[in-house]
């Protein structure tokens, strides 16, 4: 049986979409997805690019009502969790934006539009929520050469974050050695059904349209849920206090956003986005590959948001994001039915969001609605129509108290959650090849095999259940510990996975903070056809973490932590070809991550160890994970001055395992040939290197500003080798490389 | 899988040249027969395979090795590489323990190895049933039927490649001449480009989805 990636695409695509539910934003529920600390009162000032003092700039706390006002010396204090992020406004300025690290905040420097079009310059870095955990902002994001912008791309700059080179489907990212299904991308705080648009190259959402990306490798709090590794959230942007527009093209995509204030208390934020690639491939694919692009990849996306604040004691946030993807091939060049392949993508999630707090007392209402589309069909035979959709509803509530019976800081919270999905399925496909199963060749029979090993048709509902509740406190000045605990429920397949989880955090110097966590998490059977198995329990994931965070001075931010993740119950086919939960594994590894923010730099070096490893069935040997590169290093920087912006990026990663054909036996009335395997994930591509450059440079005609970028990508030409693959009778390997040198540039125009 | 390819060229991605399927200047089996491949019990089949070579005509070769790994009916392979299907009684008791109808073909898979470098091919007869090789249907070339005689095409143009089979079954065009597209469907297309060989072999292989296989070589060359 011959198989295709693409088929595993389109199968990651769909099982793991109908499932994609709520993830909660404990103690921000409004805006900020992640938890965050206690509130203090914060105070800062706010100066120009000159050091002058910026009076009567409002400083408001995001996603809430609290502002404050600086007064002539530009110095300000309002109340607000560390971890919140607070938006600096003042005419003739562009906004700016802060975290909230401690009581005494670094300067924060607003700059004018004429002096550029990143407004954010801010000193000092928010806390981080878990030991090996990071964040990114925005301007952050669009400053990482070799990305071209794209967040999803600047992903891989984590340390512990794989650098697989291709897409691992339409969703997912590989973390500390799990799956890609095994970690959740949330968007303000609930899972989106798909990562990338059409074949991988481009997130859902454009950098511009959101405001932090937040990446927790492992160890998060007991509000997630199905993940056995990581999570990476981010945060759609909040509109800024006074109106604006920009709009941004490229080889890739153009995009328009919009924001602005609908009086003191509504803000807004509307982005729209279509590829233009579809504009451009036509002329770049070789006329001697055998296709016909009936319609080549086109998407749409969009995202909208909307904050009022309704009462001093109430917020709330309207938020929608949708994409839509499309694309048609043929195989030949005469456009026979039988080298069809189509595809049509879309979803489109909508949430409301309330936020109550008074006093001690904190409450989240969020409710969100996903509908979804997939519609594949490939050659005559095989297809896959699947209408998913889902309503999620979640609610947590919180006290926080600052000292009773000796504890300091006593926090107590409670959420629950409901997700019921519904999702019609219509398929006719051949059975996907897992994880570890070695891949396929090429010049087959081009994807367009007739098997349809699995077929499916009727409706499948998934009413699924969620509840935790944690204790956090400070047990003396310098030590914390938080306990909690998660309980999951998936009806459907009558399984319960409890998961406690715990922290303990030391202040071992006034710049030092070890942490210890351990807990128990768990992924759903959502992958691939697991959707089809009623029978399949939670795969388990024991996760054990030691971190140290070494802050010397606010811009400056050492990191280092190991970790070690035992897996149990994996969903994997034993040796009769029977899926269940038959699998163990094992997971470890140590990362280390330096960051220095203060302008007129941005520097970034991380880099990580692991070994991750697989045993399919009990009895089975012990292989290595698919994606299993052991090493990873990145070193970035950016400097700007004036309307230019500079920067450079390293990258050093391992390659990436496969197994090795050592012989194929040509079956005659097939027509096909049949692969002899050597020991799974025994080859490896051979260690990759290379350097990307990225230059900004801004103009300014009166109120329009428009900034210019050329981001190339492998600079010194080093082709790097992505994979293997194999001719028709397995009598060569040949190596997928990378292009050597991949240049993207593009133009962004603000008002 | 070219569907990965477009993916990879869009992320940024290249891959190395291999020969392409239909390469007859390449070394493989392109197709074992059995003659007949459905056999009655007594009646005897001897197998050939049309055989590609690099930087050689094709040829049609006898196994060097014909065997099973069908315990029941191992005996029925013969030391002259032929086939002689059992008698009715063994043929009884092999579909009683695999539980075929009293009249079902019984399927014998065959492993089949051609030439000085042991190039393995497998090959599955049917015992206890009647069968014969399709007869050849006649390919046309611009329209006009082709026959025996070497065929000449003009250089850099499409030449539409066609033959009328069952929608069942099987075609597969190779060349060792020219660049072919779309070589797994009844319509195929045959181009030489100035870089391209000029002189080769052009062939045709049908399937009939039941063991039958036929198939017709011709020596081709650009117009001068």
């Amino acid at each position: 049986m011959k198989q295709s990636s693409i088929l595993a695409s389109v199968f990651v695509l769909v099982f793991a979409a109908p499932r994609a539910r709520a993830q909660p934003a404990p103690d921000d529920g409004v805006t900020a997805p992640l938890p965050m600390g206690d509130a203090v009162a914060a105070t800062g000032r706010v100066v120009d690019a000159r050091g002058k003092p910026v009076r009567g700039a409002t400083v408001a706390l995001e996603g809430a009502t609290a502002t404050a006002i600086t007064d002539r010396a530009g110095r300000f204090t309002i109340t607000a969790p560390l971890g919140a992020m607070l938006v600096i406004d003042a005419p003739g300025y562009e906004t700016g934006l802060a975290g909230v690290t401690g009581p005494a905040l670094d300067d924060l420097v607003l700059l004018t539009v004429g002096e550029t079009t990143e407004v954010v310059q801010v000193d000092g870095q928010a806390p981080v929520v878990a030991a090996g955990a990071a964040s990114l902002d925005r301007t952050e994001l669009a400053r990482i050469p070799g990305t071209g912008g794209d967040l999803v791309r600047s992903l891989t700059i984590m340390p512990g974050v794989v650098n697989t080179q291709a897409p691992t489907g339409f969703g997912g990212i590989v973390i500390r050695g799990s799956s890609p299904e095994d970690s959740k991308i949330l968007i303000d705080g609930f899972e989106v059904p798909l990562l990338y648009h059409s074949l991988g190259f481009r997130a859902v959402l454009p950098t511009e349209a959101i405001d932090t990306l937040d990446y927790v490798p492992g160890g998060f709090d007991v509000a997630y849920g199905h993940a056995a590794s990581g999570i990476v959230s981010l945060t759609t942007r909040a509109g800024a206090g006074h109106r604006s527009a920009q709009a941004e093209v490229s080889v890739i995509d153009g995009g328009v956003l919009a924001q602005g204030a609908l009086g003191a208390k509504t803000r807004y934020m509307v982005a729209f986005r279509r590829s233009t690639i579809d504009l451009v491939l036509p002329y770049v694919l070789p006329a001697s590959l055998d296709l016909s692009l009936t319609t080549v990849p086109r998407y749409y996306d969009e995202q909208v948001r909307i904050d009022h604040a309704l009462t001093p004691h109430w917020d709330l946030s309207l938020s929608s994001i949708g994409s839509d993807d499309l694309l048609e091939l043929y195989s030949d060049k005469a456009e026979n039915p039988d080298k069809r392949f189509y595809s049509r993508t879309r979803f489109l999630r909508a949430t409301a969001a309330a936020r109550w707090h008074d006093g001690p007392w904190l409450a989240t209402l969020a409710t969100s609605g996903l509908l979804q589309e997939i519609d594949v069909e490939i050659g005559a035979d095989q297809y896959l129509k699947v209408t998913p959709d889902t309503w999620t509803t979640r609610a947590e509530l919180s006290r926080t108290t600052r000292a009773t019976a000796g504890l300091n800081d006593l926090t107590l919270r409670l959420g629950g959650e409901a997700a019921v999905g519904r999702a019609g399925l219509e398929l006719a496909l051949p059975q996907q090849p897992r994880e570890g199963d070695p891949g396929g060749t090429m010049g087959g029979p081009d994807g367009f095999a007739d098997d349809t090993d699995t077929r499916f048709t009727g409706k499948v509902w998934s009413p699924d259940f969620a509840q935790w509740g944690t204790v956090t406190a400070g047990l003396s000045k310098d030590l914390h510990v938080s306990g909690g605990v998660r309980v999951d429920e998936l009806q459907r397949n009558r399984a319960v996975a409890v998961q406690p989880r715990g922290e303990l955090r030391i202040n071992a110097t006034p710049h030092t903070v070890v942490r210890f966590s351990a807990g128990a998490y768990a992924r759903p059977p959502e992958n691939q056809e697991e959707y089809l198995h009623d029978d399949l329990g939670f795969e388990r994931a024991t996760q054990l973490i030691a971190g140290v965070e070494y802050q010397p001075s606010a811009p400056l931010r050492l990191q280092g932590s190991i970790y070690y993740t035992d897996r149990a119950r994996l969903i994997t086919r034993d040796a009769m070809g029977t899926l269940g939960n038959w699998g163990t594994g094992a997971s470890y590894g140590a990362e280390l991550l330096g960051t220095y923010r203060a302008a007129p730099w941005f520097v970034w070096l991380s880099g990580s160890f692991s070994r991750s490893t697989r045993v399919d069935y009990p009895g089975a040997a012990e292989r290595l994970f698919d994606y299993d590169q052991p090493v990873s290093i990145n070193a970035a920087a950016s400097w700007k001055h004036g309307k230019w912006t500079l920067g450079g990026r390293f990258q050093l990663y391992s390659g990436k395992p496969s197994t090795p054909v050592i012989g194929a036996t040509f079956d005659s009335d097939a027509n096909t040939y049949d692969p002899i395997y050597g020991a799974t994930n025994s080859d490896r591509a051979p260690m990759h290197h290379q350097l990307d450059l990225r230059i900004d440079r801004t103009w300014q005609w009166g109120a329009v500003t428009l900034t210019g970028f050329l981001d190339v990508q492998n600079v010194y030409l080093n082709q790097s080798v992505a994979g293997y693959a194999y001719s028709y009778d397995y009598s060569e390997k040949l190596e997928f490389t990378s292009l050597p040198i991949i240049p993207s540039i593009g133009l962004r125009g603000q008002l | 899988m070219k569907f990965a390819i477009v993916s990879l060229l869009v992320l940024g991605a290249c891959v190395g040249d291999s020969d392409p399927r239909w390469q007859l200047d390449h070394d493989h089996v392109v197709a074992v027969r059995a003659s007949p491949p459905h056999l009655a019990s007594g009646a005897r089949a001897t197998l050939d395979a049309l055989v590609a070579h690099a930087g050689a005509p094709t040829s049609v070769d006898a196994p060097v090795e014909v065997r099973t790994d069908d315990g029941m009916l191992g005996s029925t392979i013969q030391a002259d590489g032929t086939v002689l299907a059992p008698d009715l009684a063994t043929l009884a008791q092999v579909r009683a323990a695999r539980g075929l109808a009293a009249d079902a073909p019984v399927p014998l898979r065959l492993i089949t190895t051609f030439g000085a470098d042991a190039k393995v091919a497998t090959k599955t007869i049917y015992l206890g049933d009647t069968g014969g090789n399709p007869a050849m249907p006649t390919p046309t070339l611009e329209g006009a039927a082709l026959g025996e005689e070497p065929i000449t095409v003009p250089a850099a143009t499409d030449v539409a490649l066609a033959i009328a089979v069952d929608p069942t079954w099987e075609v597969a065009w190779l060349s060792s001449c020219g660049t072919l597209h779309d070589d797994d469907l009844p319509d195929a297309v045959l181009r030489v480009e100035p870089d391209d060989p000029q002189a080769g072999e052009l062939a045709v292989v049908v399937r009939d989805g039941h063991g039958g296989v036929a198939w017709q070589v011709w020596p081709i060359a650009t117009a001068p």
